[in-house]
């Protein structure tokens, strides 16, 4: 009878096991949010970042915002430390469409749902939802207003992003969608200056030594159009040279008002933050069933319409 | 679209697919362009509810429309074409130059961004549809397009929730009679 019964817990204790390690799974994490950023060397990021935090907090989670700082190793090490730390949930601004998505794979093996903001990544049902710009959309705009304030003709450079990041390869192919098609239109100079101010004015001091005569610049962000403004201004070409923006940046604003860039296209930070941290805080109620990805509709902002909007949105 | 999920279609055949598969079958939702009109001024909110299709968050919406009517002006990027309905009639631009939007992807509801992996796949379907349209509906048109004819139309209409206005309204053609 003892052997029967020792028999019986040996076969038994697998399922034992099992059934611990499943109740541990599904053990309720602290009210912990991670906010991981691509980077916070850009204010657009800064403001998307706190608005996901702000929103989180009034939702009553503790917060944290990892900055990956445009490298997947360190937003990589970010997710590793996230892991091993309890928070019931990601919302991730992802540095590298493709690269990123390792990260992603990890954080859903760990029961971590993961929401992305603003940037996507290439993978179908790891991210619980992508929460996107629609950045080809919204370039398609600029690019309109692009070819009318050109007058159909002239040469002119672009300023591209992060090579291998979806948004700007988006902005970048929107654009061109609708510029191509002007045989008048010569672009003479495509390069990338990161995303990044001073890279984008390094980059068109560079470009208007071989190219003095272009009439017009589009920059796949903000933070490049001002830096290529900058460029500009101190060649003494601002008023020949037509520079066009894309982020709704504080100071890109602020530039449309004074007549200096002449466009922008607004993306909303504060509604794909804020709806990436309400969506995490639904999942943590126990909501499962999330749309994969929404785009997020940008706007065309001109000297025409600039005083309904402000940094990051609409007045 | 769950198909396009499953199937290892590129964005171009995708979009060809559904123009000869899909599309045609949803022409007979389109609402009569003075009907429509009728409604979006008195009750804005309901037509948006009931009739139109957008991705997302954001502004913009379509819808399709259709109506009968004759061949007023013609100009390098559209016709323009008085649509009669019983007593109504409304002045409408069919837009005949290069379409840049998303009517013809979005108006029907059927295709969503979370349908592909890569959101440049979703943009491409967009904008091979609208060279389908460009060059199976628009070309053909403006050939044949000619000052008083009488047409049929069905199109796709764009319209701002915060910014109604319908003023001149631009329609894409996605199918026209000239009889």
């Amino acid at each position: 009878m003892k052997r029967i019964k020792r028999l019986s817990l040996i076969l038994l204790l697998p399922v034992f096991i099992f059934s611990a390690c499943n109740n541990n799974a599904e053990k309720k994490k602290a009210k912990k949010m991670a906010i991981v950023v691509s980077t916070l060397n850009n204010p657009w990021f800064v403001f998307l970042a706190e608005t996901a935090a702000a929103k989180a907090k009034s939702l009553g989670y503790e917060t944290k915002i990892f900055d990956s700082q445009n490298n997947t190793a360190t937003e990589t090490n970010n997710f590793e430390n996230i892991l091993v730390s309890d928070y019931c949930a990601i919302l991730f601004n992802p540095t590298d469409a493709n690269g990123s998505i390792a990260n992603v794979k990890k954080a859903k093996e760990a029961g971590v749902p993961v929401f992305c903001i603003d940037r996507e990544i290439n993978a179908k049902g790891l991210a619980t939802s992508q929460i996107l710009s629609d950045g080809y959309s919204g370039s398609v705009e600029i690019a309109k207003y692009f070819v009318e304030q050109l007058n159909k003709k002239g040469t002119y450079v672009e300023l591209l992003g992060i090579t291998g990041d979806n948004n700007t390869r988006a902005r970048s192919t929107g654009f061109h969608s609708v510029v191509d098609n002007y045989p008048e239109l010569k672009m003479v100079a495509q390069q990338s200056a990161d995303f990044d101010r001073s890279k984008g004015m390094e980059v068109m001091e560079s470009m208007l030594q071989a190219h003095p005569d272009i009439t017009g610049v589009f920059c796949g962000n903000d933070a490049m159009a001002m830096g290529a403004y900058q460029a500009l201004v101190g060649a003494g070409k601002d008023k020949m040279v037509k520079v066009f923006g894309f982020d709704g940046a504080d100071d890109a604003i602020k530039s449309i008002k004074e007549n200096k860039l002449v466009a922008t296209g607004m993306q909303f930070p504060k509604i794909m933050a804020e709806k990436a941290a309400e969506f995490a805080d639904e999942y943590y109620k126990g909501k499962r069933d999330f749309p994969e990805k929404i785009p997020v509709a940008v706007e065309l902002v001109t000297v025409k319409n600039v005083d309904a909007y402000m940094g990051f949105g609409k007045k | 679209m769950e198909q396009t999920a499953e199937t290892n279609l590129s964005p171009v055949e995708i979009a060809q697919k559904f123009w000869t598969k899909q599309f045609h079958s949803y022409l007979d939702s389109a609402v009569e362009i003075n009907g429509f009109l009728k409604m979006l001024k008195e009750n804005p909110k309901q037509t948006f509810e009931k009739y139109s299709q957008s991705q997302g968050i954001g502004n913009t919406s379509f819808f399709l429309v259709k109506g009968d009517g004759v061949i007023t002006n013609i100009s390098d990027d559209d016709v323009t074409v008085a649509a009669k309905s019983n007593n109504d009639v409304t002045t409408i631009k069919l837009n005949t130059g290069i379409y840049f939007g998303n009517a013809v992807r979005d108006v029907t509801g059927k295709i969503s961004m979370g349908d592909f992996s890569n959101t440049m796949d979703f943009n491409t379907v967009s904008s091979e549809l609208n060279k389908i349209v460009h060059t199976q509906i628009v070309t053909p048109f403006k050939i044949k397009a000619v000052k008083g004819a009488a047409i049929q139309f069905v199109g796709c209409v764009e319209i701002n929730q915060e910014q109604i206005n319908t003023d001149n309204m631009q329609v894409l053609p996605v199918k026209i009679i000239v009889k």
